[in-house]
């Protein structure tokens, strides 16, 4: 399949600070290709380079053909931009604020009139268009906000966390709408930091944290690299010696990995029935007070735990 | 151009939106001209705050009229108000002018009385002698004050000759003068009240070569200019500020990231920036013109002195805001300089009230070439007079502008292209 998109060895460097450190990928014709990572892991730097907001230090990126550094006119016309934030005209009208939107992408006349008419009537918004966007709710901002990235109709679409913040039924129908723009040809990079959202929408999965990217691939190519093997969460009450648990723990058969995070501990291990009565057994003679426990099977937060040793949550 | 324009026009109808902020752009500065004009007194009081008006006097008149214009100036009840200096040499008096030592010479010339006034056994006078005022073009309240004195003067000369008009024909019908005696007396009478060389008006005061056309001092017309001129730098810099809001709220990363290139949507911005500031000041202007019969002189000097230094506040605006990071930062930065600029540049006080050394320095502000232009304006001067403020004032909008684009795009857009 042709990619769309190709970025290469990009970086970006605040002063000191790398947020985005040697990233490369590629993303097909028609797919959705998420990059899952915690908060501050390097997602919005990569797409604001991506979208010519912001000049790579170092690598390029080709879009359709363009590189994001010498071409960006050309991959702007080629790129929709649905930002984390609510980057609308709260004092304009849903109407007015796609209007605006759409003339900037040299959209006009009878051409946006339709194509305003259409994207409201898909995020079924049509009755409140002529309503201030300070008067909407989170959810419908976000859905104009969707709206004001699509209305140019581009082959690519980069949605970054547009989830953040809102109610379920509006998540629900964001959700469902990311699904039928793919069904109907677009390629989307999705960034997030829910692992069932990339697990729901992605054909592909990049898990990106510090700013790298750590594995790229189908979720049954990631979860493969984490194997057989079963993550455990313990929550505990809050304890000063969690870390003297999780030594002594890495030492039992079966476990491969232990990490402590400000809830308790997480392990990993080659079968979870067989060894979580020793676990337990461990923790409750070091006098921690065990809450509750979570096993979960092989799945792309097992596959951030096993390459970085921390949930995505944090 | 039609995305520079749908840019601009976003930011006015953002505005239009925002009724608090439409009532600082547009009625503030009106208002608090108004309530200005009303602590400081009446709108076209006498009572003026100004005191000790040097002016120097040069009657080489020598009669009747002359002298009673001298007396005028060294009255009793203008002691305070002025003070006259009487100089033989008109030339002197003009350098007294200049050196800033007086704001204004006044030449009463030779044969000013017997023009209007015959005298027994001399011809009329052909020519239409003009008293003459030179004036250091920049104390126009002091000027205006002035004028008003000897205009009161040359009108109540001007309702004692229509005594005399009404005296005559009061004699004719009572039989004290003979009817073919008449002509003589009217010839003798309109010889002073008509111009023999085809002016309308026999008592034009001359002043630096332009002619004044008859006002009075008004408090209003004193504070609106250099008022407007002041609402006007804080109207930029807000409007800068919008840039920075922008940002803030991610719409102008939004319109970075469309086929939309930086430099249309930073002149985007500063368009919706200037019309808004145009807009304001010409309020003003209108209103004060309608409302209070304020004369700000020829208006297509006014519209284009409105338009270049709103060119130039904005490249203040603008420059402020390229390299501030914060909105609270070029707001509090931009209310310093404007109220900076309003007290040099006349918003309180009259410009030539300031030490030379201060008036030199507040040239960097639109608002001293502003006030400058307005003056002129005020006191008759043509398009053509106000050819060096326009030209500073685009200088300046200009230099400022450029500077400002470099500034945005390294700390504001921060754009890759």
């Amino acid at each position: 399949m042709p990619s769309i998109l190709r970025a290469n060895n990009l970086v970006k460097k605040f002063g000191d600070i790398t947020a985005v450190d040697d990233v490369s990928f590629e993303i097909y014709e028609g797919e959705i290709f998420s990059l899952l990572g915690p908060n501050g892991a390097g997602k919005t730097t990569t797409i604001s380079m991506l979208s010519t907001l912001l000049a790579p230090t170092s690598g390029d990126a080709m879009i359709n053909g363009f590189s994001i550094k010498k071409h960006n006119m050309q991959v702007r016309n080629y790129i929709g931009i649905v930002p984390q934030e609510i980057a609308l005209y709260d004092d304009l009208t849903a109407l007015e604020n796609l209007y605006y939107w759409g003339r900037l992408y040299n959209l006009g006349g009878r051409a946006l009139e339709l194509r305003v008419a259409e994207v409201l009537e898909q995020i079924g918004l049509t009755d409140r268009a002529k309503d201030r966007i300070k008067t909407y709710s989170g959810g419908m901002k976000r859905r104009v906000n969707i709206a004001a990235g699509l209305l140019h109709k581009p082959r690519l679409l980069f949605m970054d966390e547009p989830t953040v913040g809102i109610d379920p039924q509006s998540r629900r129908m964001i959700l469902d709408k990311v699904k039928e723009l793919n069904q109907q040809g677009m390629a989307i990079l999705y960034t997030t930091h829910y692992m069932e959202e990339a697990q729901e929408l992605s054909n592909r999965v990049g898990i990106i944290d510090h700013g790298k990217l750590i594995a790229v691939g189908t979720q049954e190519e990631l979860t493969k690299q984490v194997g057989e093997y079963d993550s455990i969460h313990i929550l505990t009450d809050p304890m000063d010696d969690l870390s003297s648990i999780a030594s002594k723990l890495q030492g039992f058969d079966g476990i491969t990995r232990v990490t402590v995070d400000e809830s308790g501990l997480n392990l990993i291990t080659s079968d979870a029935g067989t060894n979580l009565a020793p676990i337990i057994n461990e923790i409750s003679r070091a006098g921690a007070r065990i809450k509750s426990i979570e096993i979960i099977e092989p799945n792309l937060e097992t596959v951030f735990l096993h390459l970085t040793g921390r949930a995505l949550r944090d | 151009m039609r995305k520079i324009w749908q840019i601009a026009h976003k930011d006015l109808i953002l505005i239009v939106r925002d009724p608090m902020a439409l009532v600082f752009y547009l009625l503030a500065p009106f208002l608090l001209t108004l309530g200005m004009a009303a602590i400081t007194g009446s709108f076209s009081s006498t009572d003026s705050g100004l005191s000790n008006i040097p002016i120097v006097i040069t009657n080489a008149d020598h009669a009747q009229l002359g002298d009673s214009l001298v007396e005028v100036f060294q009255s009793e009840e203008l002691d305070s108000l002025m003070e006259p200096v009487l100089k033989e040499d008109f030339e002197t008096a003009r350098k007294l002018v200049d050196d800033r030592k007086a704001v204004a010479a006044l030449l009463i010339p030779e044969g000013f009385t017997s023009s209007i006034i015959p005298q027994t056994g001399q011809p009329v006078s052909a020519d239409n002698v003009q008293l003459q005022l030179y004036t250091d073009g920049e104390s126009i309240y002091s000027i205006g004050v002035i004028r008003t004195i000897i205009e009161t003067f040359l009108s109540e000369l001007e309702s004692t000759r229509a005594s005399y008009s009404v005296s005559l024909t009061k004699m004719l019908t009572e039989g004290l003068i003979r009817p073919e005696e008449l002509p003589e007396m009217i010839e003798a009478f309109s010889s002073g009240t008509e111009p023999t060389n085809g002016e309308a008006n026999a008592y034009k005061i001359v002043s630096n070569d332009q002619t004044f056309e008859s006002g009075s001092v008004s408090y209003l017309a004193m504070i609106a200019p250099g008022m407007a001129l002041m609402f006007l730098m804080y109207n930029v810099t807000a409007g800068g500020v919008s840039f920075l809001i922008e940002r803030r709220e991610y719409t102008l990363q939004r319109n970075l990231v469309s086929p939309t290139r930086s430099y249309q949507i930073i002149i985007g911005k500063s368009l919706g920036i200037f019309l808004r500031g145009f807009a304001q000041v010409l309020i003003l202007v209108l209103t004060s013109a309608l409302l209070f019969r304020l004369d700000w002189g020829n208006w297509l000097g006014v519209l284009l002195l409105i338009a270049f230094s709103t060119y130039g506040a904005l490249g203040w605006g603008m420059f402020l805001t390229s390299f501030l990071k914060t909105p609270a930062q070029v707001s509090s930065t931009g209310s310093a300089i404007s109220l900076l600029f309003g007290l040099v540049g006349g918003g309180f006080l009259p410009m030539s009230g300031l030490p030379g050394w201060l008036k030199t320095a507040a040239r960097i502000s639109p608002n001293a070439w502003g006030s400058q232009g307005f003056t002129i304006l005020a006191a008759g001067g043509s398009l053509g007079d106000l050819k060096a403020v326009l030209l500073a004032l685009f200088l300046m909008g200009t230099l400022l502008l450029s500077t400002a684009s470099i500034f945005f795009r390294r700390n504001v857009i921060q754009v890759n292209g």
